[in-house]
């Protein structure tokens, strides 16, 4: 649906800017065509007053030949207002010549026809401005036919679209969710897309069942293992300190292996948190403190630095779980190397009153170029990993409002994991 | 045998060459004014111009002939709106020997030709103002007198309508016969009771409309007096019918009659009444006051086929005096044409056919009578 809107967004946007650039092209247009005519015309002002001037000057002589009977100012007159003129004047040659001219307008004076010496025609007309030439009429009428084109030509085609494009894509878009929806009447290389995208969905679909599956039996088979030889030693006559041993394995195997079911069941539902305002730094020790227990944590060397005791409102339990899987990762992944470093660095701070960060960087092998990509399924940081355990703790994280970062570690040049909380949230 | 028959032809046809070498060419140059704006029109107008020119022509050719002459003529229609070319023309006319100018009708035109050519003999076909009648004797008219029309006008109009009827006028103040009818109107008209309350001067032929409307309004009158050509009166008529439907309109022979002229038939004129003078009658009638008139009216599909129009008669008319002027008089050249014409022109180019009564009734120009003194 967003998908469609911003098609017919850009489609708008578009008709928008042709309707723009013809009403420019317009507009330039109607200017150019106006200096044009103001440019001709003005060359050829003069001459055709010169035409006019003659065709007065011969009417008025056969007026003025009639002698009295003739009615040289009212034909005159009349002429003025047929030929759109300022004034028509007829006087003797001295009284004409000596009249005062003024620059607004033109002025053509010729002979009488028949009457020379005693009369001259005076034609007089307005020079015309340039706004005169600007003819505002037509180019109102041109500009609302471009807008009702634009106007008629968005609700074409945006009918035509919705039609054609939009419904086929947003088909395609639930088509992605797995539903298989093609219609015969969709451009046909939307319909090949929509095959290959149906078609890829379920190989994905596949795929990632097979991956996640691995994962997690890989997990519980090797808990599994441990406890079939604990349980076939302890079928065996052992000491009683050995047998203390073999239970106390079960006992530490169990955990996991509930903690596994939890992870990938937490993985596909929603994150239900039960926040109380407790110590984050007694929440974080609990999960140091574990780990630091844990064989696998023999010569990690753990540097924490923390500031005075915050206090927020937090599930405890939840958040434990997203540092010990952090944390553990990290050991995980420093044993993954032969040689070098063996640290894991808690850093954790007040950040601005409002935040508080929590910075977990180690000396392990570190992760892919793309960080953050560990939080998608199927992307883990360990080899028979199914991604599941960081993309629960960065839904466990969300769900305190905060948000849960993934980056290169400068300093240990392992993985850096940045928790950041709200001191103050609606948890 | 042989030989004299031979000889006995080559007699004849020498002698009938001989004879046609004689023939002395009398030169008439054919002058009128057209309105070229109204292109219909004049078309017709022109096309009835050539027709009377060319059935006068068929008609005397014989009797020309047989006098020892040959109308020759040349023919200058021009644009109304240009009045100077009446005088270029005639000038040119006179520059070409032309023994004779013919037309054009309208006064102030023809008062340019006079000017233009002042020792060629020169015939209006119905120009009509006093200056016209004041003119050289060389320089004649077959139109009514505006006095005689508008003094008939006057007294028809008297007795059509209440006694104590007022009348305003509109004139065509660049129009000389026009306001010449004015005058003569006003002066029979207040010698047998008719008041003029008012007169509007008007230039052109599409005046401006509301000085009119507004002229009307203020001086209401019964009567209406419009002595101008009939494009502009047509116009007038309208609009002033607008205002008051039971006007009366009278005019001058500008109006044309039923064949011609826009008053007639006028899709805003279609109720209006009112009454009209010309020189002449219609053509079934004006032809029988005329030699050559009464030839064509011997013919029936000749006199069907005539043109209505006073100008076709005027012409008509004139060509019969050109022939019977020449046939008595003999003149050599055109010299002796000039001076026969200015000694006995009067008889041969006058008016005939006295003032006719027009109505115009229902937006009709019809034919009343005639009145001949």
């Amino acid at each position: 649906m967003k998908n469609s809107k911003s098609l017919q967004h850009y489609v708008n946007v578009s008709w928008l800017i042709s309707g723009c650039l013809a009403f420019a092209a317009t507009l330039i247009l109607f200017v150019g065509f106006a200096l044009h005519n103001y440019s001709s015309e003005s060359r050829t002002a003069q001459a055709k007053l010169d035409e006019k001037a003659l065709v007065v000057a011969r009417r008025l002589s056969g007026e003025l030949l009639l002698g009295d009977r003739g009615a040289p100012k009212p034909v005159a007159l009349e002429m003025s207002k047929e030929m759109g003129l300022a004034e028509a004047i007829f006087d003797s040659p001295a009284s004409i010549e000596t009249r005062a001219v003024n620059d607004k307008f033109l002025y053509s004076t010729v002979k009488a026809p028949f009457l020379e010496d005693k009369f001259l025609v005076r034609v007089v007309t307005e020079k015309k401005s340039l706004l005169e030439y600007f003819n505002f009429s037509v180019m109102f009428i041109c500009f609302t036919i471009i807008g009702v084109l634009i106007g008629v030509g968005i609700f074409i085609q945006t009918k035509y679209l919705r039609k054609h494009l939009v419904r086929p894509i947003q088909a395609l878009v639930d088509t992605s969710t797995g539903e298989k929806i093609a219609c015969d009447s969709w451009p046909k290389e939307l319909q090949e897309i929509s095959e290959r995208l149906n078609d890829s969905f379920q190989d994905r679909e596949q795929y990632v069942y097979s991956q996640i599956a691995r994962g997690v039996i890989h997990d519980i088979k090797t808990i599994l293992q441990s406890l079939k030889i604990a349980s076939d030693l302890a079928s065996e006559s052992q000491t009683e300190a050995r047998m203390k041993n073999l239970l106390k394995v079960s006992q530490l195997k169990l955990p996991d292996l509930l903690d596994i079911v939890d992870t990938t069941l937490d993985g596909s539902r929603d994150i239900h948190i039960k926040a109380q305002k407790n110590s984050l730094n007694k929440t974080l020790e609990k999960s140091l403190n574990t780990l630091r227990s844990l064989p696998i944590s023999n010569g990690v060397d753990f540097i924490v630095e923390q500031d005075n005791e915050i206090f927020i409102s937090h599930d405890s339990v939840q958040l434990e779980r997203v540092f010990t899987n952090l944390i553990k990762n990290g050991v995980e992944s420093i044993n993954e190397l032969e040689s070098g470093e063996r640290k894991i660095h808690v850093r954790f701070a007040l950040e601005e009153k409002d935040f508080v960060a929590v910075c977990i960087e180690d000396s392990g092998k570190g992760l892919p170029k793309n960080a953050d990509s560990v939080f998608r399924l199927l992307k883990s940081t360990k080899e028979h990993g199914s991604g599941i355990g960081l993309r629960v703790s960065k839904k466990i994280v969300e769900a305190h409002h905060g948000r849960l970062s993934a980056s290169h570690s400068r300093n240990l040049g392992g993985a850096k994991f940045d928790v950041v909380l709200p001191t103050e949230g609606s948890v | 045998m042989k030989s004299l028959v031979l000889l006995f032809i080559f007699i004849i046809a020498r002698t009938s060459f001989a004879s046609d070498n004689k023939l002395i060419p009398i030169k008439v140059f054919f002058l009128e004014a057209l309105a070229p704006k109204d292109t219909t029109s004049s078309e017709r107008f022109q096309k009835e111009y050539d027709f009377a020119v060319q059935t006068g022509k068929d008609l005397t050719k014989k009797k020309l002939n047989d006098c020892g002459y040959d109308l020759v003529d040349s023919q200058k229609l021009y644009d109304a709106s240009d009045t100077l070319q009446a005088m270029e023309n005639s000038r040119k006319a006179q520059d070409e020997d032309a023994w004779l100018i013919v037309g054009p009708r309208r006064s102030n035109h023809y008062l340019l030709v006079a000017k233009g050519a002042e020792s060629t003999p020169t015939v209006s076909t119905m120009a009509s103002s006093k200056e016209v009648n004041e003119l050289d004797k060389i320089h004649l008219t077959i139109g009514q007198s505006n006095e005689s029309m508008a003094e008939v006008l006057a007294k028809e109009t008297k007795s059509s309508v209440k006694k104590s009827a007022k009348y305003i006028s509109i004139v065509n103040d660049d129009c000389i016969s026009c306001k010449d009818f004015s005058v003569a109107f006003d002066k029979t008209a207040s010698s047998i009771g008719l008041k003029k309350v008012a007169e509007l001067k008007i230039v052109g032929e599409q005046p401006d409309p509301k000085e009119i409307e507004k002229f009307y309004r203020k001086h209401k009158s019964d009567i209406v007096l419009i002595p101008n050509y009939s494009k502009v009166s047509a116009y007038i008529i309208g609009l002033i019918y607008k205002i008051n439907q039971k006007t009366f309109f009278v005019g001058g022979d500008g109006w044309g009659d039923n064949k011609y002229g826009f008053v007639h038939n006028s899709p805003q004129l279609k109720k209006a009444n009112g009454m009209t003078v010309k020189g002449f009658p219609p053509a079934d009638k004006g032809l029988g006051y005329f030699g050559l008139g009464k030839e064509i009216l011997a013919e029936p599909s000749r006199a069907a086929a005539f043109p209505a129009s006073g100008s076709a008669q005027s012409l008509l008319k004139i060509i019969e005096g050109v022939t019977e002027l020449v046939c008595e008089a003999r003149p050599a050249n055109k010299d002796e044409f000039e001076s026969v014409f200015k000694k006995a022109g009067q008889k041969y180019f006058y008016n005939p056919w006295g003032v006719s009564v027009f109505k115009l009734s229902e937006g009709e120009v019809v034919f009343d009578k005639t009145i001949r003194k």
